[in-house]
């Protein structure tokens, strides 16, 4: 019994020292880095990952439109517009450092962990799959350098400025993963060194990525050289990837950004040469100056995108944020009576001008295509034109359906517009049976049309003259931007013959004609700056609509928001906690 | 449900057949006895025998506070925590959740969280007030350094009833309660709501929203239906709720086999007035049962189980309160009809309708912990040894049984005919969707279990008593999610006290713990204890003092490690994607994305190390005038390496938190006392007592990771951890001043709040903030006071907390803009006496700023619990076969006094997003026999 007793007490005492050490091993399941480096495919996962930072950033961009005078929101007045940025340790753009420097980051994990140890995409040692593995190594190789110069044009775009002592300085390069220390006393390289490293980059993407991805996946098209037996890894399949043509399309907006007064600040006119040169390249590589397309962000297939993505078809939070609320939306976003007086009359002529037959008492009547393309305003009831009805007319003055008490009594509009520019012809209406809620949509990052506009404006600056085109190009500032117009159903265009002739003139038009164009894009904001236009900028301007008894309509002008810049918004501010941080790290001026 | 009470059932026949058998083989006992209970007396020195240590709770240097069970029953209910409020030192309670089936508490004791043992074993808080013999606070570290990473805190060490060497002794208790709504916001009639939506709307030139003849017919009420008046809470909440309380405790044993067993169930009712309202109940027994096996063994084993099951409406009853409150009045007619359910394009939900056919849902939870201890009495070996072994298995789960229908709603439209006469015509907002399935789902399956165990000896002589404990605990507790750690922890300790002639006390403890969430050298770690102790009235001089009874001085110093809370093993690089993972959509074919998208998520630190707590404990224990008792403890408790990604001290270029490993960076500085004053006296058969406790703390961010701002006055390390910061205001702008104003946020008018330019530069910005207040309460404390008179007894127990400020901004209730929801505090200045700011239909940037205009004194004062209770004279009940009879009435949260009226300080979301606090009375008798 005693020895019983011992036994037992023995093993109790070594029960709780054996089995301890393993105890201590917690097991759990994650992705380690094997997971991902050691796979041909997964390892690409890299790369596709960065794309999503890029892609559906409506409501980035308006964010930044609500920084001009082209609109608001309709919940909430605009921090930072009405001269009140503080000391910049926060705005609009602030995330734009690290997201950019992130993606860099992970660019080289992919160049460094994958790429450089010739790791196939696919396993199999079959010819044609060797063929097609390598072919889209080299792509995604391509991509990455596309990728890495895209996310330095966005640091760049942000982020160049003058500082204190005059010099014009970019971002910071990073061309390697650095130690955790390095990072914090890094300094900012110039400008033109910023520039340089870009257009490296996107030659490197150049060499390695196909020109577009607009070929079938049938094989042997003739059209497409470099491709052997199968298209595969080229074809439209892949089409929102990298390509070359974006690549050249990239360079082209660099170097316009690059003469503009606020980086060019001598108006070295070479500069201008350049961005003209650069954007005759992109319009011949894409094979020659040809119509635009119809504006249409829901064909996945329109030739005018140049890189863009999408979503899936089930989205439908743009026009469930942007509708007007008897449409069942939510009246997000108000563009201005400023941006609706920027839209040309039905025969081209400025609304200022006599010429126009614009009728103040009629407002809306005959005018440019684009304006009933991109405005809801009061009565409306189409999408594309104005003889369109796709819904009753909206009804967005005191006390009607569509303006703040009415159909939702706490959405309405504070300028007296709602955005329709992206937004598809949905149905929210829950009385309505079968209806269609979501349709394909895009997301645009480069355009055909901000190429054409690109030109033009490179060519009027860098030579002066619209008429004719300069020695060595192909093509006259005005003969691109009636591409642009005709869209517009400016056929026959006598004030772009007229404005074409004086330089200055031309030049008013195309910025007028650029705000058309790129509204709500964000380019307005980085627009302005660069031009130096944002020290004269308008106060957002609204309209308030009253109807009478006798239904008669009468339109008063008011301001919704004032805006207010200074010389030091000509430039961003660096992130103030990083310049705390790092004293290599110079400010802009001003700030 | 089926399931349920099948459950119920069989547990209700295994508790009465475990008690039995335990009758059966306490009569067929014979076998020789020993003495063993949760504390012995023997001579001057009091044990607590705990799995991990037996303690001579008379002399030591520890900081005990311990209180009765049958003092905490004074409060009414189940819950254990409730009972604790306004009764310990320095432990603050306060309500986080009313709600009937989840009522829940946050206890912080000094200031954190402390864990709570069940006759010393880590159980959670599987407890229930009628079981309790005692409860023993447990709060510097000559305790808490033994437990480790649960010691960190402090700890609530909570003694279950027990069987003795007693006849069968069987107590009932029954007990009824009403519950009462305390605290409701104010609502706007709808006349109320239009005339501040035209207040709104006019300010910014929309004109009136509400004619004068709608503001008219809302308050004449000539017109339901168009212009309906609903008092949501009137129509969708009772004033108050029934609840019961019954239990049964039995008890008893002989010399070698003790038992108990405790059965007790709950239920409650909700407040909701339509529907399904909120019905459930839970059963909880425990049962004992220990057998002295021979001369050397002792098994005892228990079981706990406690099964809930609650019916509730599908919705949320926290959806319950958003929609009661934040539907105006006068959004819409609820029905129109019998059928038709109402909804407006702008509040879209209507509660009737998702209270009457929404659907139900059904929630279970059980719990089982099982625990089973060998006691080997190790006399004959060496005289004074012994060791004890436990192991526990804790079983959580919860499942759920719902039906969630879509209701059908109509919004009102107002049509003319061709004669032009108005007509209303109903439009399908949803369409109905009945779901004729019953969808299960399993919620949660936890898993815990310990294994400890403890070697003692004890060696008493006349020069003084050595107690040494060698004791082990093995700790597991399962993650249900793969990828997230379980918590695997060992600890050792062995320790050593010496009283020396009932005067000196000398302690020390090595502690060694070990945890899972460490690498190589850093998984097990050693940390030491000291603590020293002089009873200062055993010495001669004071030996026969008239005023002096007792007094002790004591002092400890600990080092208690602890593990990170993260449940990521921080020292693992992790990489995260697969496919379809937020990737991009290629090609032009309505194909799914089909790619992989993948990026790393955490860079490891491999040298992560153990968070330490450096406690300093220095406290007295005081009787005097054999009236009053008295202790103070001050602590210095100083938490070093603490975990953070420290990103304040990296550049940003490095890439996001994602390359930035977690370090042991933050140290911080919790220091504080508490207090605790008794005064016991009687006239004649007038017993009375007054007691007052008293805690206070601030926790101070020694160490921290900031961003190193040119202004002095931005920098936080050395202030308090819980400071408010914002902007110093100067009331609104006015006519007057409204000229001369500064920049500030976006474009400011007369109304709008006037903030101070602190550094001179002439704007308002960020660099503008300064220190304004703390959010925590820097005091808490409680009064207490109980009288007796001939079987009488009345004990009223306050509490309240004071040195805090709450924050309005970011309280929907008290932040009005827009065209929205409205409360009724629009139309009362703030608690703090500021003018509301102007009202505005687009929400002002510049007001809603973390600002002192926001901030107001969070102090309050509460009646928690009283009790009066008349208990039978033993004269009366000698004959019958009752040994104790009591009938009594209890009340909770009767009175609160605060600056803050409208909502209950304790918890702002109550009656707001959640159910309101309760005042409960409870009517109820305890019978033994």
């Amino acid at each position: 019994m005693k020895l019983t007793n011992k036994i037992l007490t023995i093993i109790t005492l070594m029960l709780c020292v054996t089995g301890c050490s393993s105890f201590l091993e917690d097991e759990i399941q994650y992705t380690q880095e094997e997971v991902v480096t050691s796979s041909g495919i997964r390892s690409r996962g890299l790369i596709e990952d960065i794309y999503t930072d890029y892609s559906f950033r409506y409501f980035t961009d308006f964010s930044a439109e609500y920084l001009t005078d082209n609109g608001v929101l309709n919940s909430s007045e605009t921090n930072f517009a009405n001269n009140n940025w503080g000391v910049a340790e926060s705005h609009p753009y602030n995330y734009v450092w690290q997201q950019s420097y992130d993606n860099l980051r992970q660019i080289y994990q992919y160049i460094d962990l994958i790429h450089d140890t010739g790791l196939p995409y696919l396993p199999s040692p079959e010819i044609l799959s060797v063929d097609i593995s390598d072919r889209t190594v080299t792509r995604y190789y391509g991509e990455a350098f596309f990728l890495k110069a895209w996310a330095e044009w966005e640091l760049l775009k942000t982020y160049g400025g003058e500082s204190q002592d005059g010099t014009m300085l970019g971002f910071p390069i990073v061309n390697e993963i650095l130690e955790n220390e390095a990072y914090a006393s890094l300094s900012r390289n110039t400008y033109q060194e910023c520039v340089d490293q870009i257009m490296a980059d996107l030659d490197v993407a150049i060499a390695n990525l196909p020109v577009h991805y607009n070929v079938s996946t049938i094989p042997d098209n003739p059209s497409t050289p470099n491709i052997n037996e199968s298209n595969l890894g080229f074809t439209n399949l892949e089409t929102g990837r990298a390509s070359g043509l974006a690549a050249y399309a990239l360079k082209a907006k660099i170097s316009l950004f690059a003469a503009s007064p606020a980086f060019n600040p001598t108006n070295d006119l070479t500069k201008w040469e350049l961005a003209a040169q650069y954007a005759h390249d992109f319009i011949e590589f894409n094979g020659g100056l040809k119509s635009l397309a119809k504006f249409n962000v829901a064909n996945e297939n329109n030739s005018n995108h140049i890189w863009r993505m999408r979503n899936s078809r089930n989205e439908n939070s743009l026009e469930n944020r942007l509708y007007p609320p008897s449409l069942y939306g939510q009246g997000e976003v108000n563009p201005s009576q400023n941006l609706v007086d920027a839209f040309p009359a039905a025969n081209g002529y400025p609304i200022t001008e006599t010429q126009s037959l614009y009728d103040a008492t009629t407002p809306y009547e005959s005018r440019d295509a684009r304006f009933y393309r991109y405005i809801f305003y009061n009565g409306d009831q189409g999408f594309e034109t104005q003889t369109t009805t796709d819904f009753d007319p909206l009804e967005i003055y005191l006390g009607g359906a569509d303006n703040f008490g009415g159909f939702i009594a706490n959405e309405g509009t504070r300028t007296g517009y709602y955005l329709k520019k992206y937004l598809n012809n949905v149905e929210f209406d829950p009385s309505v049976d079968n209806r269609v809620s979501t349709l394909p949509r895009v997301y645009v990052q480069l355009d055909l049309s901000e190429m054409y506009l690109s030109y033009a404006e490179a060519v009027n600056e860098a030579y002066g003259i619209a008429n004719n085109a300069p020695a060595g190009l192909n093509y006259s500032a005005k003969e691109v931007l009636a591409e642009v117009r005709e869209r517009a159903g400016l056929s026959a265009d006598p004030y772009l013959d007229f404005a074409a002739a004086d330089s200055d003139l031309f030049r008013t038009l195309l910025k007028n004609e650029r705000r058309i164009e790129l509204c709500f894009t964000g380019e307005r904001f980085h627009d302005l700056r660069r031009w130096k236009d944002i020290l004269n900028i308008e106060d957002v301007k609204g309209v308030k609509i009253t109807k009478d008894e006798s239904e008669a309509i009468s339109y008063e002008n008011i301001v919704v928001e004032k805006r207010g810049y200074t010389n030091k918004n000509l430039y961003l501010p660096i992130p103030y906690t990083q310049v705390i941080l790092n004293a290599n790290l110079k400010q802009n001026t001003g700030w | 449900m089926k399931i349920n009470i099948k459950k119920l059932k069989f547990f209700i026949f295994g508790v009465f057949s475990i008690i039995t058998v335990n009758i059966g083989v306490a009569q067929n006992s014979s076998l020789s006895t020993i003495q063993i209970k949760d504390s012995l007396k023997i001579n001057n020195n009091e044990y607590l025998k705990t799995p991990f240590g037996t303690f001579n709770l008379k002399n030591t240097t520890g900081n005990i506070f311990r209180i009765s069970g049958d003092e905490l029953r004074k409060s009414g209910g189940d819950n254990l925590i409730n009972s604790l409020r306004g009764r310990v030192p320095g432990l603050r309670i306060s309500i986080t959740n009313s709600s009937p089936a989840n009522r829940s508490f946050s206890y912080l004791l000094n200031g954190r969280t402390p864990s709570v043992l069940i006759d010393g074993q880590p159980r959670g808080l599987q407890i229930d007030l009628r079981e309790v013999e005692e409860v023993i606070i447990l709060s510097d570290a000559t305790f808490n350094s033994i437990l480790g990473n649960l010691g960190d805190n402090g700890l609530i060490y909570v003694i279950t009833k027990s069987g003795r060497n007693v006849k069968p002794t069987v107590e009932v208790n029954y007990q009824r309660g009403i519950n009462n709504v305390t605290r409701l916001p104010k609502r706007l009639t709808a006349a109320e709501y239009a005339t501040v939506i035209n207040r709104a709307s006019n300010n910014d030139g929309l004109g009136d929203m509400y004619s004068a003849e709608a503001i008219a017919a809302y308050q004449n009420d000539t017109n339901p239906i168009l212009f309906p008046n609903v008092d949501t809470q009137e129509t969708y909440l009772n004033d108050s709720s029934p609840s019961n309380f019954m239990s049964l405790n039995i008890y008893g044993g002989s010399k070698d086999v003790k038992y108990s067993g405790f059965l007790g169930y709950s239920d409650w009712k909700g407040l909701e007035k339509v529907g399904d309202q909120i019905d459930g109940r839970n059963l909880t027994f425990r049962t004992k049962i220990e057998a002295k096996l021979n001369n050397m063994l002792t098994a005892h084993a228990s079981i706990f189980g406690r099964f809930g099951k609650n019916d509730r409406p599908i919705i949320e009853d926290s959806t319950v309160f958003n929609w009661i409150n934040n539907t105006p009045a006068n959004a819409f007619p609820t029905q129109v009809g019998d059928s038709a359910y109402i909804v407006n394009n702008q509040f879209q939900t209507n509660l009737l309708s998702e209270l009457e056919f929404g659907g139900t849902r059904t929630d279970f939870s059980s719990n089982m912990i099982y625990d089973l201890g060998l006691d080997f009495d190790l006399n004959e070996y060496v005289k004074g040894l012994s060791y004890s072994t436990y192991v526990m298995s804790r079983n959580n789960n919860s499942h759920t049984l719902a039906t969630n229908n879509r209701p059908a709603t109509y919004t009102l439209e107002n049509l003319q005919n061709i004669n032009g006469i108005d007509s209303l015509a109903l439009k399908v907002r949803t369409t109905e969707l009945e779901d004729l399935s019953v969808g299960r789902s399993n919620a949660n399956i936890t898993r815990y279990s310990s294994y400890g165990g403890n070697l003692n000896y004890i060696k008493e002589s006349n020069e003084g008593v050595l107690n040494m404990n060698l004791s082990h605990l093995l700790y597991f507790q399962s993650n249900r999610n793969a990828d997230q750690t379980e918590r695997r922890n060992l600890t050792f300790n062995l320790n050593t006290s010496y009283v020396l002639k009932d005067k000196y006390i000398l302690y020390a403890n090595i502690n060694s713990s070990s945890s899972s969430k460490f690498l190589a050298d850093n998984k097990s770690k050693i940390f030491p204890t000291l603590g020293v102790g002089w009873v200062a009235s055993n010495e001669d001089y004071l030996k026969n003092s008239k005023v002096i009874d007792y007094l002790k001085f004591r002092t400890s110093y600990g080092v208690v490690g602890t593990e990170y809370d993260s449940t990521s093993l921080l020292y693992l690089d992790r990489w995260s994607g697969g496919k379809n993972n937020s990737t991009i959509y290629l090609g032009t074919n309505n194909n799914t994305q089909d790619e992989y998208g993948y990026r790393q998520v955490t860079v490891g630190n491999q040298e992560i190390d153990w968070v330490v707590y450096n406690q300093l404990t220095a406290g007295l224990d005081l009787k005097m005038f054999k009236k009053f008792n008295i202790s103070v403890n001050y602590f210095d408790i100083e938490i070093q390496n603490q975990v953070t990604n420290a990103s304040a001290l990296y550049a940003s270029a490095l890439g996001d938190d994602v390359y930035l490993p977690q370090l042991n960076f933050t140290t911080s500085r919790n220091v504080g006392f508490n207090s605790n004053i008794t005064y016991t006296d009687n006239i004649g058969a007038f017993k009375y007592h007054v007691n007052a406790n008293i805690g206070n703390n601030k926790v101070i961010g020694e160490k921290i990771a900031e961003v190193q701002y040119p202004d002095q006055y931005r920098l936080r390390q050395g202030d308090a951890q819980d400071l408010i910061t914002g902007y110093v205001t100067d009331g609104l702008f006015n006519a007057g001043n409204i000229d001369s104003a500064l920049p500030q946020f976006g474009e400011v008018k007369v109304g709008d709040v006037k903030y101070v330019d602190q550094n001179g530069d002439n704007v308002i910005d960020s660099r503008d903030q300064v220190a304004l207040g703390n959010s925590n309460p820097r005091f808490n404390y409680g009064i207490n006071i109980g009288m007796e008179y001939e079987g009488f007894n009345l004990d009223i127990i306050g509490m309240g907390v004071s040195g805090y400020e709450i924050n309005l901004n970011s309280r929907a209730y008290y932040n009005h803009s827009g065209l929205g929801t409205y409360y009724g505090s629009v139309n009362n200045d703030l608690p703090n006496g500021n003018a509301n700011p102007r009202l505005s239909t687009v929400k002002s940037i510049n007001n809603f700023r973390n600002s002192d205009y926001w901030l107001v004194d969070g102090s309050y004062f509460r009646i928690s619990n009283v009790e009066l209770g008349y208990s039978l004279a033993n004269s009366v009940i000698s004959k019958s076969p009752f040994s104790k009879v009591k009938l009594f009435l209890r009340g909770s949260n009767l009175a609160l006094f605060s600056k803050l009226k409208d909502l209950d300080p304790e918890d702002l979301n109550a009656g707001v997003s959640e159910y309101p606090i309760m005042r409960s009375f409870v009517l109820g008798a305890s019978i033994n026999f």
